[in-house]
């Protein structure tokens, strides 16, 4: 529901009581020029805080002002919002466009779900682009076919009850690759030139190639691994997200540095977290270290006397992001990041809520979900138990394996349970932000921060509402007249 | 008495004592009686009343009237000490990038969230020595913990770095094989047979005796004799190999490992080599066809044969549940023809002591942690069960009937 009217009123009355300085124009504008309006019924500006009719005034790719009774500078387009405007969404963890994520020597192909025909192309392509890889990478997938398959019987019943459990975690995790063989595609193709899979269905992030020598890469940036053409952005932008966190997969022990982007595909941050892998997922057979022990005892020693990117990650400057699986992985980061004094928050936990007090007190956050339709009601309450306790927290959305409505879906589902709506909404904007350190940014809707926004249908909770509008860096990528 | 008596009557009779209704999940203050409370170290103490405040035991009255707010049961034990609970995350709790890996912590690798523990907890056992699985020659260090209470491991460590643990036998060697093209794991280069195992034992003792600056200082402690030597060995020919190590290092003046053989099925085949060394043995669960580990048969009056030897043993459930748990293997032994006083001290003492950790647990007494075990019946039989523990005093399993 959009209304176009220019605004008649001067611009000497501009009156607005959050005036910021005027940014250098850096990319040219929608139609609408530098300086345009937004007045909707309802302004969602964060922290609980809402405003009724009011205006907000955006000048290149910030936000110059809001308020109630705003004036809008002579000209100025003013787009006119029967709905709730917000913030536009944080998705704190995922791997959106990451077709090739990582650096290192880590390359994960991204496949469409459920296609066969998509997986099989889109391994032809990346093996022609790494000639180089080929033959390594049909070595491993062989090699470790056959550790499977002789993989010997445990005939001692004593033994096959201990110690060997999780053993097969080790050995799974490449069961669909195998139909790379006998393709014959000669053309070599660069991989930064592999077209995005515009298949309009979900994607699944699947491993097809991990360097099993290095599983220390402290230095790859997940900024240089992601497409910005991929369609994964454009279906986060139709569920009104503006700002991604990307994250390497954590299969390493420390497997790289997260990167904060736009949906637009602009990178914000390119260090904005250490990954370190604190679950058994970082852990291989064929590579030190194999066990939890050995992996706590490694970075126990890189923290040690830290150097390079650690001693960034040491002295606070770059914040952890710790990979977990259970609470146990949890309790063990926790105390990790006491012992070495490190800031950040903690990824993938379940019933993350049961150990709320020990990320407390080691001054972490954290990052829940995401909670698809479904998800269990422990799970759930136990995120509100998590903000009981006072722990910041946000939302990750594991794009592209996940459909980006489920951030929204995670929230409603928590305040389903108990959540207090407020502190749901800022999980998903303000609170996200500075998990994400990009607080002074994006997050809530104030003079100076970054243009992102979403013109909602209705209440954005409410999951009946769409994104009407989603503008970012003051351009408007959905909807509106494209 | 009376003046105990008249203590309550007036604690009751008083309007701001604290209500035990209130918060007693959190309390660590008890009183327990019980018809028969059976003790390692005192033998049987007749309508037993044991005070507990802050968790630990404070008095013991025999012969004493139990007060209304009781806990009560027909017998008492203190909590039962496993010395060998197989409870890690798996293959993710053994460093499997050398044969040889002293210094890695199976604490790192606990799960306390795991369910098991709330099994051992429910089947009597409240104290665990939990060593690194054996899928390395030398797997590292054993942490004893308390199978309840936090979270945390650190909370709940009663001894960390309790013993080095390693093993003979074939374990180490399993699913190790030769590299078939290029290696594609580290099973490729692990030994992949029995002596193959032994050598590298050999290898790492003489290494860290011929220059303890390169190596690993805990492998310095093991041949000082400060740190324990807990090695498991089922068969015959591997607990040979064990103690003969062990009479090697001292012979060639490497140093004197303190020797606990653990799963030693056959021990009972040659115990004058654990008499004549001064090993210590903790038995694996007995099997009702006598088949254990590594091929090797243990007899059902195993334990019986070996308290006759005088060598000192514990048994093991293995951190196994129901059919398996400790209680019973306590039974199981007797059924061998041990007595019930020896078979209580193998589940209790005699792994405390073994461990160095017989200050805190191992028997009720004054000062000692309120680890205790309310008994339907007479301990370790098939038709008693466990309908209460007390782990560091708190009520870990209640034993009141409208509370179950």
């Amino acid at each position: 529901m959009l209304l176009f009217a220019t605004a008649l009123l001067s611009a000497s009355t501009l009156a607005g009581p959050t005036t910021a300085p005027s940014q250098p124009s850096t990319q040219p504008l929608t139609q609408q020029g530098s300086t345009y309006a937004i007045r909707a019924r309802t302004i969602h500006v964060g922290g609980g805080e809402t405003i009724k009719n009011g205006v907000i005034l955006i000048e290149n790719d910030k936000i110059r002002a809001v308020g109630p009774n705003l004036s809008v500078p002579n000209g100025a387009t003013v787009i006119e919002h029967d709905g709730v405007v917000t913030a536009g969404l944080i998705a704190l963890h995922g791997y959106s466009g990451t077709k090739v994520a990582s650096g290192g020597g880590q390359t994960i192909i991204l496949s469409p779900f459920g296609r066969a025909e998509q997986v099989t192309e889109s391994w032809k392509q990346h093996v022609h682009g790494h000639a180089e890889l080929e033959d390594e990478a049909e070595e491993v997938l062989v090699d470790r076919g056959e550790e499977v398959d002789d993989e010997p019987v445990e005939e001692d019943s004593e033994h096959a009850g201990h110690g060997h459990d999780e053993h097969g975690d080790d050995e799974h995790g490449e069961e669909e690759e195998h139909e790379h063989g006998g393709t014959t595609d000669p053309e070599p193709v660069e991989v930064e030139t592999i077209a995005p899979v515009e298949d309009g269905g979900l994607f699944a992030a699947r491993e097809v190639v991990v360097d099993s020598t290095r599983t220390v890469i402290a230095e790859a940036e997940t900024a240089h691994a992601f497409n910005p053409a991929s369609a994964d952005f454009r279906r986060a932008l139709e569920a009104g997200i503006t700002t991604l966190v990307l994250t390497p997969d954590a299969q390493s022990l420390v497997p790289g540095q997260t990167a904060v982007v736009k949906s637009s595909g602009r990178v914000v941050d390119r260090n904005a977290h250490l990954s370190l892998g604190f679950s058994s997922r970082a852990l291989r057979s064929d590579r030190y270290p194999t066990s939890l022990s050995g992996a706590v005892a490694e970075l126990d020693q890189r923290f040690a006397k830290p150097e390079g990117v650690f001693k960034e990650a040491a002295t606070g400057k770059l914040p952890i992001l710790f990979e977990v699986g259970g609470r146990q992985d949890v309790l063990r980061a926790a105390d990790f990041a006491k012992r070495h004094k490190l800031s950040g928050a903690v990824n993938g936990a379940s019933r993350v809520g049961e150990v709320a007090e020990a990320i407390k007190a080691a001054g972490l956050s954290a990052v829940v979900g995401p909670f698809p339709i479904g998800a269990s009601g422990r799970e759930l309450r136990s995120v509100v138990e998590l903000a009981k306790t006072g722990v910041p927290f946000g939302f990750g959305m594991d794009a592209p394996r996940q459909d980006p409505e489920v951030l929204r879906i995670s929230a409603a589902s928590c305040i389903g349970q108990g959540l207090d709506p407020v502190v749901a909404w800022s999980a998903l904007t303000d609170t996200a932000a500075r998990i994400a350190g990009v607080e002074t940014r994006v997050g809530r809707l104030a003079a100076g921060l970054d243009a992102d926004l979403v013109l909602w249908s209705g209440h954005p909770l409410d999951l009946g509402s769409r994104p009407a509008t989603v503008i970012v860096d003051g351009q408007m990528l959905v909807g509106g007249a494209q | 008495m009376s003046l105990l008596l008249s203590l309550v009557a007036s604690a009751a009779l008083t309007p701001s004592a604290p209500l035990p209704a209130q918060d007693e999940s959190e309390s660590t203050s008890w009183t327990v009686f019980a018809e028969k409370v059976y003790d390692p170290e005192d033998g049987l103490i007749e309508n037993g009343l044991i005070k507990v405040q802050d968790g630990r035991i404070v008095s013991i009255t025999p012969g004493a009237r139990p007060p209304g707010d009781a806990l009560r049961a027909f017998a008492i034990t203190p909590g039962l000490i496993d010395a060998s609970v197989r409870v890690t995350r798996g293959g993710s709790a053994v460093e499997q990038s050398s044969e040889v890996t002293p210094s890695v912590r199976v604490a790192d690798a606990l799960d306390t969230f795991s369910t098991s523990w709330e099994r051992q907890v429910k089947s009597g056992v409240t104290t665990a020595l939990v060593s690194p699985p054996d899928q390395n020659v030398i797997g590292g260090l054993g942490i004893v913990v308390k199978t309840g209470g936090p979270d945390s491991v650190a909370e709940r460590t009663v001894k960390a770095d309790a013993v080095m643990r390693g093993s003979m036998g074939t374990q180490p060697s399993q699913r190790n094989r030769p590299a078939s093209g290029a290696p594609s794991s580290f099973y490729n280069r692990r030994p992949t047979t029995r002596m193959g195992v032994e050598w590298e034992w050999r290898k790492a003792m003489y290494d860290a005796a011929a220059d303890p600056s390169a190596s690993a200082p805990e492998l310095t402690a093991v041949l000082g004799g400060d740190l324990p030597l807990m090695v498991q060995a089922w068969a015959t020919q591997d607990i040979r190999t064990a103690v003969f190590l062990k009479e090697e290092c001292e012979r060639e003046g490497l140093g004197s490992p303190r020797l606990i053989i653990d799963a030693a099925a056959e021990a009972w085949r040659e115990p004058e080599l654990l008499v004549r060394t001064g090993t210590a043995v903790v038995l694996p669960p007995f099997d009702a066809d006598g088949r254990t580990g590594d091929n090797a048969f243990m007899a059902w009056n195993t334990a019986r044969l070996l308290h006759d030897a005088g060598i000192t043993f514990a048994l093991s459930a293995h951190g196994g549940s129901h059919e398996r748990q400790l209680g019973l293997q306590a039974g199981y032994a007797m059924r061998g023809g041990l007595s019930f006083e020896a078979s209580l001290q193998a589940v209790t003492l005699n792994p405390a002591r073994m461990l160095g950790i017989d200050d805190r647990v191992g028997s009720l007494d004054v000062g000692k942690d309120a680890d205790i075990v309310l008994w339907s019946g007479e301990p370790f039989q098939p038709t008693s069960r466990v309908v209460g523990v007390l782990l560091s005093g708190a009520l870990a399993v209640d034993p009141r009937p409208s509370n179950n």
